[in-house]
C-alpha cells in the first residue's frame, strides 16, 4: 500500500472517529455555565414513554334521577315518563346475553373507530362482554387529556326541526367530518365540514331547500305549527298574513341531545357538505383538538350504551423500555456478528469496512436526531435494517477488493458497477419507505423515515468514501 | 425432490400453526392478556422490585408484570392471570409487611381486563405493506421483464412471514409490542436480501454470457 492510500485510510478512520464521538457521546458546548449537548436528543414516540389506562363502565340510570325528573312534570307527563321508563326497562330485559355482548363489542368498536379518526396510535381497547366494562390504554402525549375528555359521549348526532323536534338526519347520513383552516380577510378561520354520504346528500339538499329564511309577501297563506299545551298533538293552522313577513324555518344540530347550533340556510346546498365556522383556533391547540374530538364522534356510529370513566391513571412503560433495551442489545449483537464475518472473510479490508459501517451508523443516528424523526420500537429496528443494507454494500466492495491483482482502472470501474448494482438493490425498499412515509401511523412513519434516510446516507456516504479511497 | 420436501415441510408447519391458533390460540404478553390489575397507592415511596418480589411469592406463575403508576413513585400496579380471595389478602398483608404500611383492601383497586384482539395490532400495517408489496412486485416485473421474479418475490415474502407466524404459534413465543415491528423488519430484510440475491444472479448470468 503506497503512502497516499495509507493517508486516505487514516483520514477516513479519523473522520469516522469524529462522527462517532459526535453521535454516540455528543458535542458538548458551554451554555450559561453549564455543558450541554449541542445535538438534539432523540424524540421518542408515545409507545416508549408510557400510557394512560382508562376504565369505562356502563352508567346506570338510577331510579332517583327518574323520580327527580318526573316530580316536575304534570300528572299526565309523569304517567308517560313512567311508561317510557318501563318500556326502556322492558327493552333492556328483552336483550339476551348474546345481544348484550354484541352491543358491548359494538361500543368497543365505536371507541376504536374514534381513536382511528383521531389518529391515536398503539391504543388498545378491551371489553368485558358480560358487564360491558372497557379497559383502554392510550399512549401519553399532549392531547391525551383532550381525547379522553369526550370519550364517554354516546355520539348521537342529529339534525332536527327546531319547532317540531322531528329528526331529519343522523349519524347514518354522515360519511366524514373534517376540521380545516381557511384564510379569510387576512385571518385564519377554523371550520368543521360535515360531509354527507350519498343517502345523506339528498336529504341535506331537501333540508336546505325547506329550511330557509324567506320573505313571505302580504296575503300569502302561511302554515304555522304549534304544540298544544293540553295535549302533545301538533295543531297546524293556516293564517293569511296582512303584511310581508320573514318565515324563518330553522334546524338544530344536536349531539347527544345537546344543541350545538341552530341555523337556517340561504340557498340549496347540493354538494352534501355542511361547513360550520368555529372561529380562529389556530393558536389554541386544545380547542382545535376538542373540535377534532367532536368531528371523530360525529363521523362514527353512536355507542349503544352510556358510559362513565371510573379509572384514569398514567402507567409508566417499564416493559416497553425493557423491550427496547433488549432489541438494542440484539441489534448490537447482529452488528458484531456481521463485523466478525467481514473480518474473517476479508481480513484487513473487513476491518476497514467495519469501521466505515460504524461511521454510517453514527451519521444515521445524527440525522435521526437532527431531523426530529420520532423513534418508535419499529424505528429502532429499522436502524438495524439500515445497517444491514450498508453491510451488503461492504460485502460487495470487499468482494471486489479481494482480488489482489486488480488494477486502479478495474477497481474504479468495479466500484462504479457495484454502486449501480446497489442502487438497484435499494429501489424496492425505497418504494416501501416512501409508502411508509405517507402513512399516518407514527410507528410506520418512523420506519419509513429511518429507512429513507438509511438509503440516502448509504448512497452518498459510500459514493464519497469509495471515491476517496480509490484515489 | 429437495424443493418438494422443503415445500411440504413449510406447508405442514403453516397448517400446524393455523391449527394451534384455532385450538389454543396465540400466547400473548401481559399487556395483551386477560387478567386482573391490582393497584395501590401508599403514603411513601414504593420500590417496584420489592412489589414484584411479593407478587411472585403470592401469585407464583400467575403473576405477569409490575408497573409504576402516576409520577409520585408511591403507586404500583401488578397484573395477574387469576386471583383468589386468599391470595388477595395475602398480597395486602405482605405488601404491608414489606413497606411498613397499614393499607387495607379499601386502598386497593382490582379490575378485570379482557384480552386485546391481536387483529387491532396488525390492522394499521396492512394498507402500507399491501401497497408497498404491489409496487415492489410491479418493480420486479419491470426490472426483470417478466412475472417469474415477481411471483418468486411474493412467494418468498409469504413463506418468510408464514414461518415467523409459525414460530410464534408453535414455539409458544408470546405476542407482544415487538411482534408486529419484528414482522415489518423481517419484511424489509427479506426484500433487501431477495433483491441483492436476484441482482447478483442477474450479474453472474450477464458475466457468463
Amino acid at each position: 500500500m503506497n503512502a497516499q492510500k495509507k493517508l486516505n485510510v487514516l483520514l477516513v478512520v479519523l473522520v469516522v472517529i469524529l462522527l462517532s464521538i459526535a453521535s454516540f457521546v455528543g458535542v458538548f458546548t458551554s451554555q450559561k455555565s453549564d455543558m450541554k449537548d449541542a445535538v438534539p436528543s432523540y424524540v421518542l414516540s408515545a409507545d416508549l414513554v408510557g400510557y394512560r389506562q382508562v376504565t369505562l363502565q356502563i352508567k346506570e340510570e338510577t331510579e332517583e334521577t327518574t323520580e327527580n325528573t318526573t316530580e316536575n312534570k304534570t300528572t299526565e307527563n309523569t304517567t308517560s315518563e313512567e311508561n317510557k321508563t318501563e318500556e326502556k326497562k322492558e327493552e333492556k330485559k328483552e336483550l339476551t346475553a348474546e345481544e348484550k355482548a354484541n352491543n358491548y363489542r359494538a361500543n368497543a368498536d365505536v371507541i376504536r373507530s374514534r381513536f382511528k379518526s383521531l389518529k391515536v396510535e398503539n391504543f388498545t381497547v378491551t371489553v368485558d362482554e358480560v358487564t360491558g366494562k372497557m379497559e383502554i390504554t392510550v399512549p401519553e402525549d399532549d392531547r391525551t387529556d383532550i381525547i379522553l375528555s369526550d370519550i364517554c359521549q354516546v355520539g348521537k348526532f342529529k339534525i332536527t326541526d327546531k319547532e317540531t323536534g322531528e329528526e331529519l338526519m343522523n349519524n347514518d347520513d354522515v360519511s366524514s367530518v373534517v376540521i380545516g383552516e381557511t384564510s379569510y380577510a387576512g385571518s385564519l378561520t377554523t371550520y368543521m365540514s360535515i360531509n354527507f354520504n350519498a343517502k345523506g346528500r339528498g336529504k341535506f339538499s331537501d333540508i336546505t331547500a325547506k329550511y330557509q329564511n324567506v320573505l313571505v309577501p302580504a296575503g300569502t297563506p302561511v302554515n304555522t305549527t304549534a304544540n298544544s299545551t293540553e295535549n302533545t298533538a301538533e295543531n297546524t293552522t293556516t293564517a293569511v298574513s296582512t303584511e310581508s313577513t320573514y318565515v324563518d324555518k330553522q334546524v338544530v344540530i344536536k349531539l347527544d341531545d345537546t344543541d350545538l347550533l341552530t341555523t337556517d340556510f340561504d340557498s340549496v346546498v347540493s354538494n352534501g357538505q355542511l361547513p360550520l365556522t368555529l372561529g380562529d383556533l389556530s393558536g389554541d391547540a386544545d380547542q382545535k383538538n376538542s373540535a377534532k374530538n367532536l368531528a371523530a364522534i360525529m363521523e362514527n356510529k353512536p355507542m349503544n350504551d352510556k358510559y362513565e370513566v371510573t379509572g384514569n391513571t398514567y402507567v409508566a412503560a417499564p416493559i416497553e423500555n425493557n423491550t427496547a433495551k433488549v432489541i438494542i442489545y440484539i441489534e448490537i449483537a447482529i452488528a458484531l456478528f456481521i463485523v466478525l464475518i467481514l473480518i474473517v472473510k476479508f481480513g484487513y479490508k473487513g476491518i476497514l469496512a467495519s469501521i466505515i459501517n460504524v461511521g454510517f451508523v453514527a451519521i444515521l443516528l445524527l440525522v435521526i436526531r437532527l431531523t426530529n424523526v420520532k423513534l418508535s420500537l419499529d424505528g429502532i429496528m429499522a436502524i438495524e435494517a439500515g445497517y444491514i443494507l450498508q453491510a451488503i454494500y461492504s460485502f460487495m466492495i470487499c468482494g471486489l477488493l479481494k482480488n489482489k491483482d486488480i488494477s486502479t482502472k478495474e477497481l474504479k470501474d468495479g466500484a462504479t458497477k457495484i454502486l449501480k448494482q446497489f442502487v438497484l438493490i435499494v429501489i424496492p425498499i425505497l418504494i416501501l419507505s416512501v409508502v411508509c412515509c405517507l402513512a399516518e401511523w407514527a410507528a410506520i412513519f418512523s420506519v419509513g423515515m429511518i429507512v429513507f434516510w438509511s438509503i440516502v446516507i448509504a448512497l452518498v456516504y459510500n459514493f464519497i468514501i469509495t471515491k476517496f479511497l480509490a484515489r | 425432490m429437495k424443493n418438494k420436501i422443503i415445500c411440504i415441510a413449510i406447508a405442514v408447519i403453516v397448517i400446524a400453526s393455523l391449527i394451534v391458533t384455532a385450538t389454543v390460540g396465540l400466547r400473548v404478553t401481559s399487556r395483551y392478556a386477560e387478567g386482573y390489575l391490582i393497584r395501590f397507592t401508599a403514603d411513601k415511596t414504593i420500590n417496584l422490585d420489592s412489589v414484584s418480589e411479593v407478587a411472585k411469592e403470592v401469585f407464583g406463575d400467575d403473576f405477569y408484570a409490575v408497573k409504576e403508576v402516576e409520577f409520585f413513585e408511591n403507586s404500583a400496579q401488578i397484573k395477574v392471570r387469576n386471583i383468589s380471595d386468599e391470595q388477595y389478602q395475602n398480597y395486602i398483608t405482605k405488601i404491608n409487611e414489606k413497606f411498613d404500611t397499614k393499607l387495607t383492601s379499601a386502598n386497593y383497586i382490582v379490575e378485570h381486563v379482557s384480552n386485546v384482539k391481536l387483529r387491532t395490532l396488525v390492522e394499521p400495517y396492512i394498507v402500507p405493506l399491501g401497497i408497498s408489496t404491489l409496487l415492489i412486485a410491479a418493480f420486479f416485473a419491470i426490472r426483470y421483464k417478466g412475472a417469474k421474479q415477481m411471483l418468486l418475490f411474493l412467494v418468498t415474502i409469504f413463506v418468510v412471514e408464514a414461518i415467523e407466524y409459525a414460530i410464534y404459534a408453535l414455539c409458544r413465543l408470546p405476542v407482544g409490542t415487538y411482534t408486529v415491528p419484528v414482522g415489518m423488519i423481517t419484511y424489509i430484510l427479506t426484500t433487501v436480501l431477495y433483491t441483492a440475491y436476484q441482482e447478483r444472479k442477474d450479474n453472474s448470468d450477464e458475466d457468463e454470457e
